[in-house]
């Protein structure tokens, strides 16, 4: 098992190496220049040139790619053209609030997701059911902005119990891990219940119950357990998908986190920076798979890798 | 308080619109989002009509004499503590005051450091560093007399030696900071063109700046030319972000980018002290988000307001609404090298099919002007010519003479807001009645900006949809229309070339006396209206609410100014 994450996170590098390239490739070619945006609007095209050879904006892309990279591993992130901060520290004060963020919305949503779907699929086809899949269905549907303006509407305008956005305490980080978490709650509400209901069809539950086991040990130790093995995967997938998600919500509720960044980031073709989060953005969903792919070996024992 | 009433509508800003477009975030977003983005590449006639019937769901923006659409009927409200939080859609980006860009961190940028003479709300020049200053009769020689007894927060000098390096490093090209262009403009790689000679100190507190040729809106540069510590102008390794030295009403707090920008109030200030004690910049993008902190107390004010939200603001009670005029002009260039709109009578017959006042309402409820000239009316300068009023039967004759009585087919391209993808889309749907079938090409911002860059003879610009903000005329003008400011150099995207208005600009900026200046202004505005090198549209206004408890709110060339200002605490 060592050995294989070994494997695993060395073979990270290539892969992080090949984002790097593709990722500096796009945002060179698409259309939009770094330079006429730093100058600012209404600036002539002496200026414009001014600023594109003091960013070294001049110069062909694949030495620009070069200086890039061998920045990254001597740690050197780049530097944001807007303002000249060093683009590690843009991310100091943001990493955190993402992280902290997106881990909120998953603990909630995962939580209550498999309660939702384990409580639909034990009462399949009865009240408690419909309501779950209900729930489920609304998380689905609804956009996380819509939502997000919503309950900002009855909690913070009408109710006055928690703030529109910035994240001055803990109260700050509720109606955003609610907004960004309702689509993932849903998803693995609907996951969780299908899975159960297969797995409590299958031989082994009705040998469990057959040898006369208390029904929550049935549903807990046997069908959910093999459950759990969908439930990291799809799990594993919406942290992926809460990044992008994080943009929206970190728009609704003024949060300056990552993903805001990379939108501004793009806005203005500030390149290092947008480079610099891609790269981290591939990275998480790197690690987080890792940790699925663990996960499964602990869960389930068959599971062996070479 | 009905809850109909305040239902936040789900508009997107581009920001989160772009975000979506640029991060593939299709998986996590559902259909509301994807409803949203057909808004940025369809061009259909369902959401042009759309456009159209919002308006009569949204509650039109009047305001009264004195800029008030809402009063607020709640006046005894209470401010939390005596600071002032202000909630802008957009980023702080540079707290540089000679490398800043964004108008946000200008405004932010204005409490902090001293100008010698700002521009108040009616755009006049008013002392601030300077107590008066001289013009020569030649208009080459403005001399400044400073006030005594202004220092920086580092305790060194506001004196005329303290301008003149701020002067010398501000012009430096090893700087190359973006207000360089107050004093220098580069024209391209080579060419420079010299606003002043130079900038020497007469006595300790008399400061004078020598022009090479007059230059009419020296003023203007002189109300963006903010002074910083010599210590510290001269530092290359100040960070501005961190710390400030300047000499006005305000200090520098902490600055966190894409979140805000705190200011405490300088005790030792030179003048008359603000009443506050704090003011919060904060960034909130989204306009929902921006109202439902208005109505909380979590903003004291929000700019700028959406323009849908009024029934909110009127039912909230204690929330005022100005509105003022701005300094910004929207428009359609119509590039007058592609044919058939090289015709100008093809061009005015476009003028004469779209309805400005039917603009104004779908676009800005109301909130805008209808264009009168080139310039907008709050630029002094500026002067009112016949509108086009509309006219199909005369557009469509127009269209005829020239020789496109079927019409003809051409493309708009333009920001893809949806704000703007509206605007093209108006655009389009008005030009149908006259037979001219417009393709609305809504781009991300800074591909039009390389769009808009390319030279005359290998553009592929039509139309463009787009809009300029400076309140000065001869900068207005001679960026946009005057003949050397055709791209790549400037922004004549409508590749308009008239000698006689050329000639009337340099006579504008050559008179010494404001008047003699709006008379040649005026005759340029006289020139280039029946050109009709543009699509006129309006100029829309700029909307300010702000809660009952805060008086004495202004709106200045700079931004938004509380210096004067007060909470009831």
């Amino acid at each position: 098992m060592g050995k294989y994450i070994l494997k695993r996170v060395l073979s990270m590098i290539p892969l992080l190496f090949v984002v790097s390239i593709l990722v500096f490739l796009f945002i060179h070619l698409i259309p939009g220049d770094a330079a006429r945006q730093v100058a600012g609007a209404t600036a002539t095209a002496g200026e414009v040139e001014a600023v594109r050879k003091q960013l070294g904006l001049d110069q062909p892309l694949i030495p620009q790619y070069i200086q890039w990279i061998t920045g990254i591993f001597h740690g050197d992130l780049g530097i944001s053209y807007t303002n000249n901060t060093t683009v590690a520290e843009l991310f100091a004060p943001r990493l955190p609030i993402t992280i902290y963020l997106t881990i909120c919305s998953i603990t909630w949503s995962v939580l209550i997701g498999i309660v939702i779907g384990v409580v639909a699929a034990i009462n399949r086809g009865r009240t408690l059911d419909m309501l779950g899949m209900l729930i489920a269905i609304a998380g689905i549907s609804l956009p996380n902005f819509w939502l997000g303006l919503q309950l900002m509407q009855i909690f913070s305008v009408n109710l006055g119990l928690l703030p529109t956005g910035g994240l001055e305490d803990w109260r700050g980080y509720i109606l955003p891990s609610l907004a960004m978490g309702a689509g993932i709650m849903a998803i693995l509400a609907r996951v969780t219940r299908s899975s159960m209901i297969e797995n409590l069809g299958k031989d082994y539950v009705r040998t469990a119950r057959a040898k006369g086991l208390p029904e929550s040990r049935v549903i807990m130790a046997h069908a959910f357990k093999n459950s759990s093995i969908d439930i990291i995967t799809v799990t594993a997938l919406q942290i992926g998908a809460l990044i992008a998600g994080s943009v929206v919500v970190e728009t609704v509720f003024s949060i300056p986190g990552l993903g805001r960044l990379l939108v501004d980031s793009i806005g203005f073709r500030d390149y290092e920076v947008i480079q610099a989060l891609i790269l981290f953005f591939s990275f998480e969903y790197m690690v987080i798979n890792l940790i699925a792919d663990v996960l499964y070996a602990l869960i389930n024992p068959r599971v062996r890798y070479e | 308080m009905k809850r109909s009433e305040n239902n936040v509508q789900p508009g997107m800003t581009r920001r989160g619109f772009l975000g979506l477009a640029a991060t593939g975030a299709v998986a996590a977003v559902s259909a509301g989002l994807v409803g949203c983005s057909g808004n940025g590449g369809d061009t259909s006639a369902d959401s042009s009509s759309d456009a159209a019937e919002s308006t009569s769901s949204v509650e039109m923006i009047e305001a009264d004499s004195d800029g008030f659409v809402v009063r607020a009927t709640k006046t005894d409200g209470k401010a939390p503590k005596n600071e002032c939080i202000i909630a802008f859609e957009g980023d702080f980006q540079e707290m540089h005051p000679m490398n800043w860009s964004d108008s946000n961190s200008g405004n932010v940028v204005y409490y902090i450091y001293d100008c010698l003479y700002d521009l108040d709300e009616n755009y006049e020049p008013v002392p601030r560093a300077a107590e008066s200053y001289e013009v020569s009769d030649d208009a080459c020689t403005y001399t400044f007399h400073l006030r005594e007894g202004i220092t920086f927060t580092d305790g060194a000098k506001l004196d005329a030696q303290a301008v003149v390096t701020n002067y010398e490093c501000a012009i430096d090209p090893a700087n190359n900071w973006r207000r360089r262009r107050m004093f220098i403009e580069s024209i391209d790689e080579n060419t420079e063109e010299t606003r002043v000679d130079s900038c020497t100190a007469v006595d300790e507190y008399t400061v004078q700046f020598h022009l090479p040729t007059p230059y009419a809106p020296f003023m203007n540069s002189i109300s963006q030319f903010y002074l910083i510590s010599p210590n510290a102008v001269t530092d290359s390794s100040f960070d501005y972000s961190k710390q400030s030295v300047g000499s006005g009403p305000y200090v520098l707090e902490e600055y966190a980018q894409g979140d805000h920008v705190s200011l405490v109030r300088n005790e030792d200030y030179w003048g008359e002290k603000p009443s506050i004690e704090r003011i919060n910049f904060r960034v909130v993008p989204e306009a929902g988000s921006r109202i439902a902190a208005l109505q909380t107390g979590e903003a004291t004010a929000i700019y700028p307001m959406p323009t849908d939200q009024v029934a909110t603001v009127r039912a909230a009670g204690d929330i005022n609404m100005i509105s003022i005029p701005s300094t910004t002009m929207r428009y359609v260039t119509l590039n007058t090298d592609y044919e058939p709109l090289s015709d100008v009578r093809v061009r005015q017959a476009l003028n004469y099919a779209l309805d400005q006042d039917e603009y104004v309402k779908v676009m800005y409820s109301g909130a805008a002007t209808p264009a009168t000239s080139v310039l907008p009316a709050a630029v002094s300068g500026y002067k009112a010519q016949t509108p086009f009023d509309v006219d199909l039967d005369k557009a469509k004759s127009l269209l005829e003479e020239a020789g496109y009585g079927d019409g003809f087919e051409v493309t708009i391209i333009g920001d893809n807001s949806t704000q703007e993808t509206k605007g093209m889309t108006f655009v389009m749907q008005q030009l149908e009645k006259i037979g001219v079938t417009v393709n609305v090409q809504p781009n991300e911002p800074a591909t039009n900006a390389d769009l808009a860059a390319a030279p005359e003879d290998e553009t592929t610009l039509q139309m463009w949809y787009v809009n300029w903000a400076q309140n000065d005329a001869d900068g207005f003008m001679r960026s946009l229309l005057s003949t050397p400011m055709v791209p790549p150099t400037g922004y004549n995207t409508a590749f308009w070339k008239n000698e006689e208005f050329d000639a009337e600009l340099e006579a504008g900026n050559a008179a010494p006396t404001e008047e003699e200046q709006n008379e040649h202004y005026g005759k340029c505005q006289d020139i280039v209206w029946p050109e009709c090198p543009w699509l006129y549209l309006a100029s829309d206004n700029i909307l300010l609410s702000y809660k009952a408890y805060l008086n004495d709110v202004k709106y200045v060339p700079a931004g938004i100014d509380v210096t004067h200002a007060t909470l009831n605490v």
